[in-house]
């Protein structure tokens, strides 16, 4: 019960400071831009002919177009869940309006969830507004519809939770400035894993055999941090059976379902040590 | 630990990386009981609040408050809080802020309908319900803080300061709302540096530092017991000054003389009628035999020295 009237408050907090305006403005700018992009490509395919005369699937034109969408679209959304849900524990925390609401008779595990699922709600709405508007729009201009949309859709999703579950677990016990150093330097760390896992993957398909650690250093940082490798599987999933953009923009390895159980585990168990941690702090 | 007691504490200690706020605080305090809780900035007074509603987990102790452990949600069900650094949801309004804490005290819509414009109205506020309070001036923020602490009709209300951002007239409201709720039988935890407020206010208050009661006083009882007393006198007989200063030192202690009169420190009031028989029978002409009103501030001097207290 409690947990609703936090989650609503969280909700509200965003009505009122104009952080859901914030999102929304900032969507519409990008899919009117991702927009104009398509129309001077599709001006483009009209007067000059599809690529695919000459040896290029369209499909895979078509693909590779609405990937570059999804690949800003899922870099904002990262940024967005951290840059909404950073404040919210540490602010409240330093300001001391935590203090009145802590006191009442809910727990301080409801506080932390509740706004957690207020964080989830918002970062909901981006993710289909963003994601999903860049598919839409693809499929408006083009009729393309990439395979596995909704899976492409849900790992962007769910890679906004694990920095939103970051977030919160540095919330609890950092300044609002660290914990968005925090979440950046998570995002900036899974980032570059990835592509120096990639580059390995790239030097294995050529033969060359020292590109083992690279493998391992990737491996590593999305042990901390897995969102690259959901990115690379939302990738995957979308690109099915389009060998060259699969191969272009994954490397060799493709993450198996083991980093999607992973990645849940993650989104929960690093939730679950921030009520933990927020319990445990002093107000 | 018994039930009887609204706050029970014992040997209660808080360290904050081993600097201690807290040292070993022994507090009981009774059902309908206005308390007062003094003492110098930095004597821990906020940090015990911040204890007994679950804010700040002890390092050693326990407590009690309305008979449950600290720390159990259901005994602030009945507690009511206005925190010392008043700061709240500032994009919200008045009403929809008393409101928003109504629901979390687990408050029915129907309630809240009737309780938050009451409160509202009592804490003169009416006018600004709908109004953000990022608008509201620190008095007014205090005041719809107080309306908070209030909303569930509590069993206890801790106030930290509650009248450090008010005008006169609000620290008469808060002095006003206080005894309300003595008469209605409500706990008050009152923490103020206001001294002359809290003698009119409180039945008893204590007198900590270094988060250690030193000392306990019934303000029932602050007319009563020792004060000091100014006597004046016609010219002496020929009895010895000193001699008449050890005599009166029979009555208390620190008699003194100074200029024409005396100054003493009766051990109890009730020895005075004692003290002027006695004046008399050694042939002083007595004119006056004054007791000097000792106010919580003398006290608190007194008490907790005046080396800067910290
Ligand atoms: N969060 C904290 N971290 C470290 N030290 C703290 C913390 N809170 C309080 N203290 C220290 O504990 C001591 C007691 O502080 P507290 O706020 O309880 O005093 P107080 O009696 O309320 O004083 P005041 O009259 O100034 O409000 C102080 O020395 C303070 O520096
Ligand atoms: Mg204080």
């Amino acid at each position: 019960m409690s947990i609703g009237v936090i989650a609503k408050l969280t909700l509200r907090e965003a009505v009122r400071r104009k952080v859901l305006w914030g999102l929304l403005i900032l969507s519409g700018i990008f899919l009117v831009l991702y927009t104009l992009g398509w129309v001077f490509v599709k001006e483009g395919l009209v007067k000059f002919g599809p690529p695919a005369s000459r040896a290029v699937d369209l499909r895979v034109f078509y693909n590779f177009l609405m990937m570059a969408g999804l690949y800003t679209a899922n870099f904002l959304i990262v940024m967005l869940s951290v840059l909404i849900s950073v404040d919210t524990l540490a602010g409240e925390i330093s300001s001391g309006t935590i203090q009145s609401i802590a006191v009442k008779p809910l727990g301080r595990r409801q506080i932390v969830i509740g706004k957690w699922l207020g964080f989830v709600v918002l970062l909901g709405l981006c993710t289909l507004l963003l994601a999903g508007g860049v598919m839409l729009i693809t499929l408006l201009v083009s009729g393309y519809v990439p395979p596995n949309p909704l899976s492409g859709v849900i790992l962007m999703f769910l890679e906004a939770l694990l920095f939103l579950s970051a977030t919160f677990l540095g919330g609890t016990r950092l300044s609002t400035l660290a914990n968005g150093v925090l979440g950046f330097g998570l995002f900036g760390l899974a980032f570059i894993g990835g592509f120096i896992e990639q580059i390995g993957g790239f030097a294995q398909q050529f033969g060359v055999s020292s590109s083992e650690a690279a493998t391992q250093i990737g491996r590593l940082t999305s042990l901390i941090m897995p969102s690259e490798a959901l990115w690379r599987r939302a990738l995957s999933d979308m690109a099915e059976g389009l060998n060259p953009i699969r191969a272009m923009t994954i490397g060799a390895s493709t993450p198996d379902n083991g980093v999607i159980v992973y990645a849940v585990v993650y989104v929960v168990v690093l939730l679950l040590i921030a009520v933990r941690s927020f319990q445990r702090r002093d107000l | 630990m018994s039930a009887t007691y609204t706050i029970e504490t014992s040997h209660l200690r808080k360290e904050y990386n081993r600097k201690v706020a807290v040292a070993d605080l022994d507090l009981q305090v009774e059902p309908g009981e206005v308390f007062g809780f003094l003492g110098p900035n930095g004597a821990g007074k906020t940090t015990s609040i911040k204890m007994l509603l679950g804010l700040a987990a002890p390092t050693k102790g326990e407590a009690q408050l309305l008979g449950k452990p600290i720390g159990d949600p259901a005994s602030r069900a009945r507690a009511g809080f206005l925190p010392e650094h008043f700061r709240f949801h500032d994009w919200l309004t008045g009403q929809e802020f008393l409101h928003l804490h109504g629901q979390l005290y687990g408050m029915r819509e129907v309630d809240r309908k009737q309780r938050v414009p009451e409160l509202l109205k009592r804490v003169g506020l009416e006018e600004y319900a709908h109004q953000r309070l990022r608008g509201y001036s620190k008095g007014m923020l205090q005041r719809v803080g107080l309306a908070q602490a209030l909303l569930n009709r509590p069993a206890v209300v801790f106030l930290d300061e509650p009248t450090s951002g008010l005008d006169p007239v609000g620290r008469i409201l808060v002095r006003d709302i206080i005894r309300e709720l003595r008469a209605e039988g409500t706990t008050v935890f009152l923490n103020s540096h206001l001294l002359s407020e809290v003698e009119v206010t409180c039945d008893r208050v204590v007198f900590i530092k270094h988060g250690v009661v030193i000392k306990t006083v019934a303000l029932k009882d602050i007319g009563q017991g020792a004060a000091p007393v100014e006597i004046r006198t016609g010219p002496l007989p020929s009895t010895d000054r000193s001699e008449l200063l050890n005599g009166l030192n029979r009555f208390g202690h620190d008699a003194r003389a100074d200029g024409d009169h005396f100054q003493l420190i009766v051990e109890d009031r009730h020895r005075l009628p004692e003290l002027a028989r006695w004046l008399i029978g050694q042939g002083i002409d007595l004119y006056a035999l004054t007791p000097q009103h000792v106010s919580l501030e003398d006290m608190f001097l007194q008490i907790v020295g005046t080396d800067g207290g910290l």
